[in-house]
């Protein structure tokens, strides 16, 4: 495995630390995914957390909000796509589909139980969209369960603060997953920077012999189970790496017997006064949201989920999808290309190998498959030259 | 777009500031040696003391002018490397019109015809300013004490810089010590280098115990010209392979090709030909090694 690096970070960008709530807006809009079909019509009344469409793979899609089925609109997801979107407008009243109560006693749930819960509730993985939870630990012979809170993207915290807003349901849920799958070894990874989760964890986790913090470095790609797992030098075959937003999602649908509508998502960058966490229903639309709690300079440009892998784009349609990690505002800054100087860098620090160089030399190679579009090659060319697009098939100008 | 908002501090304009912050010591040294110590002499006058900063100074202008017309960008560029180090190189003895005719038509005519080609134009201007001096003027390196008095240096007095070579590159140490700073710079290949002069100290040693006399290498160590060359020109990322293997067949072949000259010709300035040479082949070293060694691209 190449060495990984730690990225260049603006230590004057910090977010605070309170998170905000935005959880009435007027609209929602959910992307209707080629292949989805629809539960309600328009002019229906929803319900919250009710069925309004299921995608082609069988993963059920619900309302987080109550409200009237008012029509159509394009609008932009966090995946950098236009998509034709169910528009739901609020009725304010956050009628429940269905009101279900607490588990009081998941610490008794056998693997089964917990399975089939999760089976019916077709609930999918935060880094897959194809793999379903269920799925994923039905998984035999599991030895090591691993729970990352790794973000990689610089100034995107959601992960952390979730973890730090939510430290006694997290550690119960894992510790619940942990004698219902009959694990013995359950690591959380934490990157070493992160004083605040560790105390609050570590101040927790007497109560949960089995678990136990793993501290990591602060390196760049650590968030992708591949590289996470060849750094923990943990076997592949016998070990499960969830997200901590998974394990938010179990203990949503298995202990508190809901779907999570929210979404925690950061609003930071040099251009933003008032940096921010912010608590929003999955849907809302971010150019109220932005309006109503951000104080942004001039001139800046929007990134959409992180500086390294994210995309640039006007904000004003973009909604909250279970996707969208956070949002960037940076000042404006003018990079001229310059000739590339074959200075070979691209190619040594290529986590997957590729010889970004040379493709650009040879188009005819390109779009590359191997490429993972983690942006490292663009983020060390000494020329500015736009590696990253090019590798995805992009025009060297 | 697919871009990358977040970027290394390292940059090319920083990579040209190490390099002519590493020049500087010599810059300043040429001035000493064949300016100061002239005037104090009384060989040259007030103008001429300030021609060894002159050349460097000129050569640098040049190149950023020639790439700001074309380009319209006002940043740094390698250009007015290119410059500086020409200006580095020539002989004291060159005519400033031949300096400014050659320097100006090699870059307008490589930043205009954007050849595919990829070659060392400092050494193509050097390989230019030779001919030149060959065919408009007395061929020599000598300054004007140089010229009208004779020095009996040791090895040592030639390693800091009393020998007879270029304006600004005749003192070996500070290349030496120029090289360890921009070793510390992680774009510079500092292998080159090494491996050119190891290439070179090896066939030389050979040679020199074959005709039982080491002082030609010796003498072409400390001149400067041959490390000189090594540290600035022969590093210029732009026209060196990049691959690992791709160097090392690249510094070994200007080793071997500048021992070679230097035996045939029995002239220091070898290694700019070599240089010249080998940068032709630059990305058929390359695509070599990557097929060679089927290394993933």
């Amino acid at each position: 495995m190449c060495e990984l690096i730690t990225l260049k970070k603006d230590y004057n960008i910090k977010v605070s630390s309170k998170v905000t709530n935005y959880l009435n807006p007027d609209y929602i809009f959910i992307p209707i995914k080629p292949g989805a079909k629809l539960k309600v019509k328009h002019l229906d009344l929803v319900k919250k957390e009710q069925e309004v469409m299921t995608l082609a793979n069988g993963q059920i899609i619900i309302s987080s909000i109550s409200g009237k089925v008012v029509g159509v609109k394009k609008c932009l997801t966090a995946l950098n796509k236009e998509e034709n979107c169910l528009v739901i407008e609020n009725d304010f009243k956050e009628r429940l589909f269905k009101r279900s109560a607490v588990r009081r006693d998941i610490n008794n749930l056998t693997k089964q139980q917990l399975l089939k819960i999760l089976e019916d509730k077709k609930i999918v993985t935060s880094n897959n969209n194809e793999l379903f939870l269920a799925d994923l630990l039905a998984k035999e012979n599991i030895q090591t369960l691993i729970i990352s809170e790794i973000e990689d993207e610089p100034y995107l915290v959601s992960k952390e603060f979730l973890l730090g807003t939510y430290p006694n349901e997290i550690l119960a849920t894992i510790a619940f997953l942990t004698k219902a799958l009959d694990i013995n070894d359950c690591r959380i990874v934490l990157k070493d920077i992160e004083r605040d989760n560790i105390d609050k964890c570590n101040n927790l986790l007497g109560t949960y012999p089995n678990i136990s913090l793993n501290l990591v470095p602060d390196l760049y790609l650590l968030g992708k189970t591949e590289f996470l797992l060849k750094k923990l030098e943990s076997n592949e075959e016998s070990t499960i790496v969830l997200s901590i937003y998974d394990i938010y999602n179990i203990y949503n649908i298995v202990k508190r017997n809901h779907y999570s509508t929210e979404k925690l998502i950061t609003i930071t960058g040099s251009a933003v006064v008032n940096p921010q966490v912010l608590n929003v229903k999955i849907g809302a639309n971010i150019e109220k949201i932005i309006e109503e709690y951000i104080k942004l300079e001039d001139d800046y440009i929007t990134i959409i989920n992180g500086l390294m892998q994210g995309f640039a784009c006007d904000y004003h349609n973009l909604i909250v999808t279970s996707e969208l990690e956070g949002i960037i505002f940076q000042k404006k800054k003018t990079y001229y290309p310059e000739k590339c100087i074959r200075c070979g860098k691209c190619s040594e620090i290529c986590p997957v190998k590729i010889n970004p160089q040379y493709l650009m030399n040879h188009p005819k190679l390109l779009p590359s498959d191997k490429c993972i579009s983690c942006g490292l090659c663009s983020y060390i060319c000494p020329s500015y030259i736009d590696l990253r697009s090019i590798m995805k098939g992009a025009k060297n100008e | 777009m697919n871009k990358t908002y977040l970027h290394n501090d390292m940059d090319y304009k920083k990579i040209i500031i190490d390099y002519i912050v590493a020049l500087v010591p010599l810059i300043i040294y040429g001035f000493y040696k064949n300016g100061i110590v002239l005037y104090q002499n009384d060989a040259i006058n007030l103008f001429e003391l300030f021609i060894p900063l002159i050349y460097p100074c000129l050569g640098g202008l040049i190149g950023y002018l020639i790439n700001y017309s074309l380009t319209k960008r006002k940043e740094l560029n390698f250009y007015l490397l290119y410059g500086i180090l020409f200006g580095m190189i020539v002989s004291i003895n060159l005519n400033i019109f031949a300096f400014i005719i050659i320097g100006v038509l090699v870059l307008v005519f490589f930043k205009m015809t954007n050849l595919k080609i990829n070659f060392n134009l400092v050494c193509l201007m050097k390989i230019l300013t030779i001919l030149a001096l060959f065919v408009f003027q007395n061929y020599h390196y000598q300054n004007v004490l140089e010229m009208h008095n004779s020095y009996s240096y040791n090895y040592f007095n030639l390693l800091f810089g009393k020998g007879v070579s270029g304006i600004s590159i005749s003192n070996t140490f500070l290349a030496i010590v120029a090289y360890f700073y921009l070793a510390f710079n992680p774009y510079y290949k500092k292998d080159i280098p090494l491996v050119i002069l190891v290439v070179f100290s090896i066939c030389s040693i050979i040679h020199g115990a074959i005709i039982h006399n080491y002082s030609p290498f010796i003498n072409n160590i400390t001149t400067g010209t041959i490390v000189f060359a090594s540290v600035f020109i022969a590093t210029n990322s732009i026209n060196c392979p990049y691959t690992k293997y791709g160097k090392l067949i690249y510094a070994i072949l200007i080793g071997l090709i500048t021992f070679a000259l230097t035996i045939i010709f029995n002239r220091h300035e070898a290694i700019f030909i070599a240089i010249f040479l080998v940068s032709i082949f630059t990305n058929q070293i390359d695509n070599f090694i990557l097929h060679k060694i089927r290394q993933n691209i």
